[in-house]
């Protein structure tokens, strides 16, 4: 089913070879494997203009976003941000090579006018970004719990 | 002679800039008013990927060069293509051909749209980024990326997806588009044609500093058509060269402060590739619609200031959509989506233009078609140099404004070029030491 007609979209952002960073991706395809079918489920690299370009052509009410984020906080740590509300904290541009990441495509989406109004970003607190090196063990162990999170997220949103 | 004492050293520094490409940074040394040091350096994985292709297959060549770019994947699935037909001595002609340009015109569209209105128009009007332009320009921003959209969707369509296409094979491609969806696809360049035209146009209207320099410019140049794909290798000092003479004249040297490898023209020096030299090497080549833009947005058919490189890819844009549509227009399904390959043993040469200048392969295979050793020389790694010199030119030319706006200016130097570490130059950090 296309992402027209989905009330809820969940973006799993990362780089799957790419240590921590892949938190993200391992979430979504949690939540991927028991979504009810008005979920559609993406998963982006982590490019603003990409994010852009669906939140444009979803039209989605609500967006559930899951990356990694490196602000300092103990690694598995996860923080919840309502960005409809407020921008991402400085702290979220760091986990992005790219300068127009997923913090600037959110900006950007709000100054076009195409952010849900619902947006729920979920950052992750990456503890090892090392190239082909699997999720460390805290953030491993944070993937099943924040899974479990979005999940009641899901039910509480289409209750 | 100055009081050592009086001696002001500016330092302008980028300490990193990481992209998907690898990692570079960017040092000025001003020293008493006068640059004394300039040090572009990039990090580019591309001599890692040589060394990935060897003991692979020649038909895997494609692939696994796509993902040396997420911003240019066909550039290097052409020039992989192009140099394995070489060593195989397969010639890809007819519809098969026409597929390959109109889908390297759907990267040029993405690409060209992406670095004119989100990377480089916010240096000209005074934005530290596209969010803040698109505050006050939101038509605008709006088209932008429904025009890079529409690249997108070429490249999705004959490449079977956006990033990293996985439909380009040696011989041609692995499945053909229908017909149905390349029509649709027209529709939405007979848009894109508009707006790349208006393109030119508003790109005409930036303010653009006075800063000219008599480059040598090289790029690939075919008699019949713009280049994309194919061509002898020419430069505006009288290089005239077959693909296979590539390193016969152009050197590659290590340079202590970085780990990419500088390209010098043998005996000529700094070179510069890219949209402005394929422009001032082909103008004639362009269609008469692209002719028409850039002579009615008053852009000089041999154009010397790096900044108007922004008109250039608009006049650019304006051709990939017009050829596109040609493309389109005159499609006749071939018989089968590739031709025979047979491997042999051989040594194969190719180059296209990647949206950032010319883009240089070269295999040699063994009599299975097992790739013995490979060399791959990018766009912007041959730009060093003059990316450098520009920087040294338009920092002594200007060391008297304020450090702000001398480093935004130098991000905007950089960004004449599209490098592919482009983006990463706004983590520019100026930083001044006096002694």
């Amino acid at each position: 089913m296309s992402a027209q007609s989905q009330p809820i979209l969940v973006v799993g952002v990362g780089n799957a070879d790419r240590g921590d960073d892949a938190v993200g991706i391992a979430v979504a395809r949690r939540v991927c494997a028991s979504a009810p079918p008005h979920v559609a489920v993406h998963e982006q690299d982590g490019s603003g203009g990409a994010l852009v370009e669906l939140l444009q052509s979803a039209l989605a009410p609500t967006v559930i976003l899951i990356d990694a984020m490196a602000s300092g906080a103990p690694p598995g740590s996860v923080q919840r941000f309502e960005v409809q509300d407020a921008a991402l904290p400085a702290s979220f541009h760091l986990s992005s090579s790219h300068l127009f990441g997923i913090a600037e495509g959110i900006e950007l989406a709000r100054v076009m006018g195409w952010l849900p109004p619902r947006m729920i970003v979920y950052g992750v607190e990456g503890a090892d970004y090392t190239w082909r090196s699997p999720l460390s063990a805290a953030v491993s162990a944070a993937v099943e719990q924040l899974a479990a999170r979005v999940g009641v997220d899901l039910r509480m949103l289409t209750a | 002679m100055k009081d050592k004492t009086a001696t002001v050293t500016r330092v302008i520094k980028v300490d990193q800039l990481a992209r998907v490409e690898g990692e570079g940074a960017l040092y000025v040394r001003i020293r008493n008013d006068v640059v004394s040091d300039v040090k572009f350096r990039i990090f580019e994985p591309p001599r890692l990927f040589e060394a990935f292709l060897r003991g692979r297959a020649y038909s895997e060549a494609p692939d696994i060069t796509a993902r040396i770019c997420g911003i240019c994947p066909v550039a290097y699935q052409m020039s992989a293509v192009h140099a394995m037909e070489h060593a195989l001595g397969v010639s890809v002609t007819g519809a098969l051909r026409d597929l390959r340009r109109l889908l390297y015109c759907g990267e040029w569209i993405e690409s060209h749209a992406l670095h004119i209105y989100m990377l480089h128009a916010p240096d000209f009007l005074g934005y530290p980024d596209v969010i803040q332009m698109a505050k006050d320009h939101p038509e605008t921003v709006k088209q932008a990326l429904q025009l890079k959209k529409i690249g997108n969707e070429i490249v999705r369509l004959l490449g079977g997806r956006e990033i990293h296409p996985i439909n380009v094979r040696v011989g041609g491609f692995y499945h053909l588009p229908a017909l149905a969806d390349l029509h649709r696809l027209r529709e939405q360049l007979q848009w894109a044609l508009d707006v790349a035209l208006e393109t030119v146009r508003w790109t005409a209207a930036l303010p653009f500093p006075d800063m000219e320099y008599d480059y040598e410019f090289v790029a690939l140049h075919h008699p019949d058509e713009y280049p994309l794909n194919e061509g002898r290798l020419v430069s505006s000092r009288g290089l005239n060269i077959a693909i296979d003479e590539y390193e016969k004249h152009f050197a590659e040297e290590h340079i202590a402060h970085s780990t990419a490898l500088h390209s010098d023209l043998k005996g000529h020096g700094a070179y510069f590739v890219g949209p402005l030299a394929r422009y001032n090497l082909n103008f004639e080549q362009l269609s008469l619609t692209a002719k028409d833009a850039a002579h009615a947005a008053g852009l000089p058919t041999f154009c010397l200031n790096p900044f108007k490189s922004i008109i250039v890819r608009a006049v650019e844009t304006v051709y990939a959509c017009e050829h596109a549509i040609e493309i389109i227009n005159a499609y006749e399904p071939p018989p089968r989506p590739a031709v025979d390959v047979q491997p042999r043993a051989g040594i194969g040469y190719g180059a296209s233009e990647a949206p950032r200048g010319t883009l240089y392969h070269r295999y040699r295979l063994d009599d299975r078609g097992m790739i013995l050793d490979a060399k791959i020389v990018p766009p912007t790694s041959q730009n060093q140099k003059i990316i450098e010199d520009d920087l040294r030119r338009f920092v002594s030319a200007n060391h008297h404004l304020a450090d702000a706006e001398l480093t935004t200016r130098c991000e905007q130097v950089i960004r004449n070029y599209d490098p592919c570490i482009s983006c990463s130059t706004h983590f520019l950090r100026l930083h001044i030491e006096r002694e």
